[in-house]
């Protein structure tokens, strides 16, 4: 371990007096990684990401790339502080190491474990995520396309080659709907929520972002997985979130309006193009091996999306 | 032996192996290993497995099954292999992702410096330790007294393509190393156990033994790394115990929890977990100069966070860390509370669940 706090104290933490290290094992197979925390004064200060395996440490190299990339679009922006700053990545004892600056705050999953106001934090949670995604599309903007033939590229990469489904046709052909930079896993467990001011303090793990990814994708992420962690990922919990329970519909209802506001797009066609998000999720869920329950959940959902468009939003 | 490294493996070999009953320099081959001297000879199985053994003792629930797991896989390819996983897991009883494959499992091994180190995993069971770390590793050695679990072990070695890694079936009080070679010994879920190796023996003065012999095997600054359970983990006061115990045997006096056993479960006590501090004490009496302790929760099998020695404030801030919060179990959650309160009174650490230990050779 003194291989880690010395490297940290020399190049990040120079004042520190006592540098420890505590491991977080994160949970995403063998590919994934484990994140270390250095902690001084009972308190951590810097945080940094260790490949488990050469596979990832290429995802650790995307991710640093990336990190830079979406720090130099948010230069200047109000948003630009809540964003991880890349320190360093490099290679100790053998292991691939990306340090990052540490972001103190409540990950959104814990955010929204509590016992209590489960309803009331889900509310708050989904509203501040979806100003601070139409914040990241606004700041972005230069970066916007809305050129058909980029967007059928980008398809045409989802689909695997095989023919367009029409609801992927209305993407390309709609002009509303462009093509933006996208963090690519927009998810409670990547955002962090300030307590006491209760705003998002950050977001992290930016390994799938792209410069021509589909904002609409992250926010129908930010919605699903936020929901599931409410109804769960069993047959049943589809039906919950989208037509049974009243409160929740209302809810996410009132964040694509939001974001459909925004950016003049029209909510009946993001409705009809939802099914675009599933496809991601499957074709994530299978590169990346995760949970077999997942990838049925996505594939239920797809289905779903499809057959009962008309009831999944109230307009 | 992993046949692909064959000639860097064996000069490597050379170096530190020696006759396990006369201490002498080995003969190395690709089909077996022999003493110069006592002429002892130890074949290797097809998967390059080394038999310092005889014994067909198994380790899990069904043997017959891991036997026919084997016996697939020596058909497969490593994408068939990988690709199959779960039907393999419906099949067989004792194959199963999380216990067998899961690198997570190695993830507290970035707290040592393990590159270019000569590594022996004892009790490396399926290699979900020993795989990891050997991308980091001079060379890794395997030490199991469970063929089968070998065995898996080097054709999965194989399929990951690792190439500096060796499997021996052998027994861990009688280790065909020459004294001071070794840089590091992995001694995960092991040490408990070692009062189940020698008939008679108290369990204590077995496990110190072992230690000793560790002790000489390693290189000045040599590290041996424990997992083991600390017998003053505070669900014990629940009734759950570890290691098949009955309830509330780790907290009991180890005379009255040996009665208790004999009565009810037909055998002597012989499992013994310690406290911090006897932990401690037993590492320094077999002579390690450092001695550090690490808190791994919900433990060291597969830890979720491990908290830092001097560092146990770092609890409650690693706690608000994504995905810890994402295990809803009511009991997980009291469980999490209890510590909080255990970390508020400066109690952590003494009455953690677990332990990762490293003990150093050497001041």
């Amino acid at each position: 371990m003194k291989y880690l706090t010395e490297y940290a104290k020399i190049h990040f933490l120079k004042k520190a007096s006592k540098v420890e290290v505590a491991i977080y094992s994160g949970s995403r197979g063998k590919d994934g990684f484990v994140t270390l925390f250095f902690i001084s004064n009972n308190k951590p200060k810097l945080v940094a990401k260790v490949a488990r395996t050469s596979t990832a440490l290429e995802n650790l190299r995307a991710e640093y790339i990336n990190l830079k990339h979406v720090s130099r679009l948010l230069q200047g922006s109000p948003l630009e502080t809540t964003i991880e700053n890349p320190l360093d990545l490099v290679v100790l004892n053998g292991l691939g190491i990306l340090f990052k600056e540490y972001k103190d705050g409540i990950s959104g999953i814990q955010y929204l474990h509590s016992l209590f106001l489960k309803k009331r934090r889900m509310e708050r949670f989904l509203y501040l995520s979806t100003d601070w995604l139409i914040n990241f599309t606004k700041q972005t903007q230069e970066s916007h396309i809305n050129s058909p033939d980029v967007k059928q590229r980008v398809i045409q990469e989802l689909v695997h080659g095989k023919a367009l489904p029409n609801y992927a046709r209305v993407f390309i052909d709609e002009n509303s709907f462009f093509l933006a930079p996208t963090h690519g896993e927009f998810l409670p467990s990547n955002i962090l929520i300030d307590q006491r001011t209760k705003r998002v303090k950050g977001v992290f793990d930016f390994e799938r972002f792209r410069m021509d990814g589909m904002p609409i994708s992250d926010l129908t992420g930010l919605i699903v997985t936020s929901g599931m962690l409410l109804f769960g990922l069993d047959e049943a919990a589809i039906n919950s979130m989208f037509l049974r329970n009243g409160w929740f519909v209302k809810l996410y209802t009132n964040c694509v309006k939001k974001f459909c506001l925004e950016f003049s797009i029209d909510i009946h066609a993001f409705r009809e193009i939802m099914p675009l998000y599933s496809d991601r999720a499957i074709e994530l869920c299978q590169k990346w091996n995760m949970d077999e329950k997942l990838l049925q959940f996505h594939r239920r959902l797809r289905t779903f999306i499809i057959e009962k468009k008309n009831d999944i939003f109230i307009i | 032996m992993g046949k692909m490294n064959y000639i860097e493996n064996q000069m490597i070999l050379e170096h530190i192996l020696a006759c396990p009953r006369c201490c002498s320099k080995l003969r190395i081959s690709k089909l077996d290993w022999s003493c110069l001297k006592c002429g002892k000879e130890w074949p290797m199985n097809g998967e390059g497995v080394v038999r310092l053994l005889d014994s067909s003792q198994f380790f899990g629930a069904d043997q017959e099954g891991m036997r026919r797991l084997l016996e697939e896989m020596r058909g497969m390819s490593a994408e068939v292999f990988f690709n199959d996983i779960e039907r393999l897991e419906k099949t067989y009883l004792d194959f199963e992702y999380n216990y067998c494959l899961d690198f997570s499992r190695a993830d507290w091994t970035v707290l040592g410096d393990f590159k270019d180190k000569v590594i022996v995993d004892l009790g490396c069971g399926y290699g979900t330790i020993s795989h990891p770390l050997a991308a980091r590793a001079k060379i890794m050695i395997g030490v199991d007294n469970t063929l089968e679990r070998l065995t898996f072990s080097s054709l999965l070695a194989g399929f990951r393509q690792i190439k500096n890694i060796v499997f021996i079936h052998g027994n861990a009080f009688n280790l065909p190393f020459k004294e001071g070679v070794i840089d590091a010994f992995i001694c995960v879920g092991l040490l408990e156990y070692a009062g189940l190796w020698e008939q008679g023996g108290r369990p204590i003065e077995v496990q110190r033994e072992f230690l000793e012999h560790l002790y000489r095997h390693l290189s000045e600054r040599g590290e041996v790394w424990i997992g083991i359970e600390n017998k003053l983990n505070p669900v014990y006061l629940l009734g759950k115990t570890d290691h098949g115990d009955l309830p509330f045997t780790p907290l009991m006096p180890r005379i009255v929890a040996n009665v208790v056993s004999c009565l009810f479960k037909g055998e002597p006590y012989k499992i013994w977990t310690h406290s911090q501090r006897a932990y401690r004490k037993l590492l320094k009496t077999v002579g390690f100069e450092t001695v550090e302790f690490y808190y791994p929760f919900p433990g060291y099998k597969k830890p979720r966070i491990i908290v830092p020695p001097e560092q146990m404030k770092a609890f409650g801030c690693l706690l608000k860390n994504p995905g810890f919060g994402s295990d809803s179990s009511i009991g997980r959650k009291a469980a999490i509370q209890v510590y909080r309160i255990l970390e508020q009174i400066s109690l952590l650490g003494v009455f953690a669940p677990e332990f990762l230990i490293r003990g150093v050779k050497g001041s």
